[in-house]
């Protein structure tokens, strides 16, 4: 056998080995029924240079939990489709971890218009936290609107990825404890984005009750109109 | 005239509250009632900081325990199959207060959604379960499972929007949580 | 020697709760008073009070210092009393403006005029709708600037300015005959 075709036996098993993986996983746990469907789908993903492995696990998850056959197929196209459209909107070079979160995103109901939004208001940096922040916001009850204007404020203000993270804890809690989901994101939004600098003193207390008495400074008078 | 009018109804909206002593000691016996006030010192700080620092909180999983885990991380042994340590894995901690089950495991995107791969630990006996797993950076969806039927999502963490299989929660690993 | 906020505040994060309980004492008044003011019923009003303070200790581990204690605490006052008030049904309390409507007749004649006064200030209050009431309130009797309280309640600072001239000008136009009247019993007792 000549060099060059030992070469390219050597690349088509190589090639052929991690396929065959992924298919045990798949034939070992799906439903027999389901895996024609979705081993279509994933071979579809892959020809179009999509990333396989979520749809791989969408999948296992759905066999994990019971699901019907017809549903896993269903949900594993609709899940390319959603990878194909992220793909779209943030572009081919994004992180994998982005345009998981961007499809979650569109699985939403976020519009592909707003993704794009977002990612131009990010200038290039990942997308992931505040997509991941939409989407759970969104999950919470927070209207699609309030959600959107609240992250793509705090993208704009360039406040960093931990405040995203702080951000989601904070309105989980305030919905938890009963506040309503859109008066818990645009609060918390609100005191993230307050800007950093000394407030003018202003007093309620009666007076002389405590070190902090100033006079009240009093409203200009307007005149009646 | 008009201005007179405007000044009595000011006068009248300032006029300060008599100080309810009755009213201040309901109020300060509530706050005794509340858990600590700083969250770090409380639980559920502990349960809702994701920690990406290899030995943090592992004294709470048992001394003997917690050596083996680190003995295990940095000798780099393999966590699953037989690849080799990899230096980009980040060890990510999840934590679930189940006081009532009888055992928990962990189910995601990270672990082929397999619910015997990754069983947590009891880390007290208050109720807390958790496991320390190491992950590539990524977006993985998850659940936790108690008692091999219940899928429950975790509450610290932001939830995931794919739900037509049923809630799940999202861990972003690589810099940001 | 008393203590100021923010030291307060510190000693509360580390676990002790009577410097919170001081700080409890110095702000009860203030919101209750606003708190009154927004719902009218007592009972209401400790509620959403009670409900701020311990909105405000749990969450002290995210208080930061550059927030001013007070201003921090009428924030989460605010909200507290925007969700009572939206959980209430429109009842009598919730009349809508309607400067052509007579004032209500109060349920028992009371016993000074000062009083009577203080009753029709509290229904004029009441038919401002909330965003108004709230902003005359924050405005004209805590003394937050419309900037300040643009951050408070979340809205542009001209929507504020406009709320805050709207509702006083509705106050005056509901009260100014009540206002004349009063004059011209003191001019008869002078």
């Amino acid at each position: 056998m000549s060099a060059l075709a030992g070469l390219l036996l050597s690349a088509a098993l190589l090639l052929a080995a991690p396929l065959a993986a992924q298919d045990a996983r798949l034939a070992e746990r799906l439903p027999p029924a389901a895996l024609p469907g979705v081993a279509a789908a994933v071979a579809e993903a892959r020809a179009q240079g999509l990333p396989t492995e979520p749809l791989v696990q969408r999948a296992l998850e759905g066999a994990a939990r019971g699901v019907e056959p017809e549903r896993i197929v269903a949900a594993v196209r609709e899940q390319a489709a959603q990878l194909r459209a992220a793909r779209d909107a943030i572009g081919a070079e994004a992180p994998e971890a982005d345009l998981a979160a961007a499809a979650g995103a569109l699985y939403a109901g976020v519009p592909a218009a707003e993704l794009e939004r977002l990612r131009d208001a990010r200038g290039g940096r990942p997308l992931a936290e505040p997509l991941v922040t939409l989407a759970d916001f969104i999950v919470r009850g927070v209207p699609r609107d309030v959600a959107l204007s609240v992250v793509l404020s705090l993208v704009n203000a360039r406040l960093p990825d931990r405040s995203f993270a702080a951000l989601r804890r904070s309105v989980a809690e305030d919905i938890l404890r009963g506040l309503a989901p859109a008066e818990a994101a645009s609060y918390r939004a609100r005191n993230a984005l307050l800007p950093r600098r000394p407030r003018p003193r202003i007093n309620t207390l009666p007076p002389g009750s405590g070190p902090t008495s100033v006079p009240r400074p009093m409203p200009p008078r307007r005149p009646f109109m | 005239m008009g201005d007179g009018c405007w000044r009595e109804i000011e006068r009248e909206l300032r006029r300060e509250e008599p100080p309810d002593e009755a009213a201040v000691e309901r109020v300060v016996a509530r706050i005794r009632r509340e858990p600590a006030a700083a969250p770090r010192a409380g639980a559920w700080a502990w349960l809702t900081r994701r920690r990406l620092v290899p030995v943090t909180p592992l004294w709470a999983l048992g001394g003997a325990a917690a050596a083996v885990l680190a003995a295990l991380f940095l000798a780099g042994a393999p966590w699953r199959g037989p690849a080799p340590p990899d230096p980009a894995l980040q060890p990510v901690q999840f934590v679930l207060v189940a006081p009532e089950a009888a055992r928990v495991s962990l189910a995601g995107d990270f672990n082929d959604w397999d619910r015997d791969a990754t069983p947590l630990r009891r880390a007290s006996g208050a109720g807390v379960w958790s496991v320390v797993v190491p992950l590539r950076s990524g977006r993985y969806r998850y659940v936790f499972v108690v008692d091999g039927t219940r899928w429950v999502p975790d509450v610290a963490a932001p939830r995931g929007p794919e739900d037509e299989f049923g809630p799940s929660s999202v861990v972003l690993v690589g810099g940001s949580t | 020697m008393s203590l100021s906020d923010s030291e307060l505040v510190r000693r509360a994060r580390e676990g002790d709760v009577d410097s919170f309980a001081v700080l409890v004492r110095r702000y009860h008044p203030g919101c209750m008073r606003f708190a009154v003011r927004m719902l009218r019923e007592r009972a209401d009003a400790e509620e959403a009070v009670q409900d701020a303070f311990a909105g405000a200790y749990r969450a002290l581990g995210r208080y930061q210092e550059r927030d001013r204690f007070g201003t921090w605490l009428m924030q989460i006052l605010v909200n507290r009393c925007r969700s009572l008030l939206r959980g209430r049904r429109r009842g009598p309390e919730l009349v809508p403006y309607d400067p052509a409507a007579a004032p209500e007749p109060a349920a028992e004649p009371p016993a000074s005029p000062d009083e009577a006064w203080s009753a029709e200030v509290q229904d004029a209050l009441m038919r401002l709708r909330p965003a108004l009431r709230e902003a005359v309130l924050l405005h004209y009797v805590d003394g937050y600037p419309c900037e300040e309280i643009a951050r408070l309640t979340g809205a542009g600072v001209s929507a504020v300015k406009m709320r805050v001239k709207r509702g006083r000008e509705q106050l005056r136009t509901l009260l100014q005959e009540r206002y004349d009247g009063r004059r011209m019993l003191e001019g008869d007792r002078a």
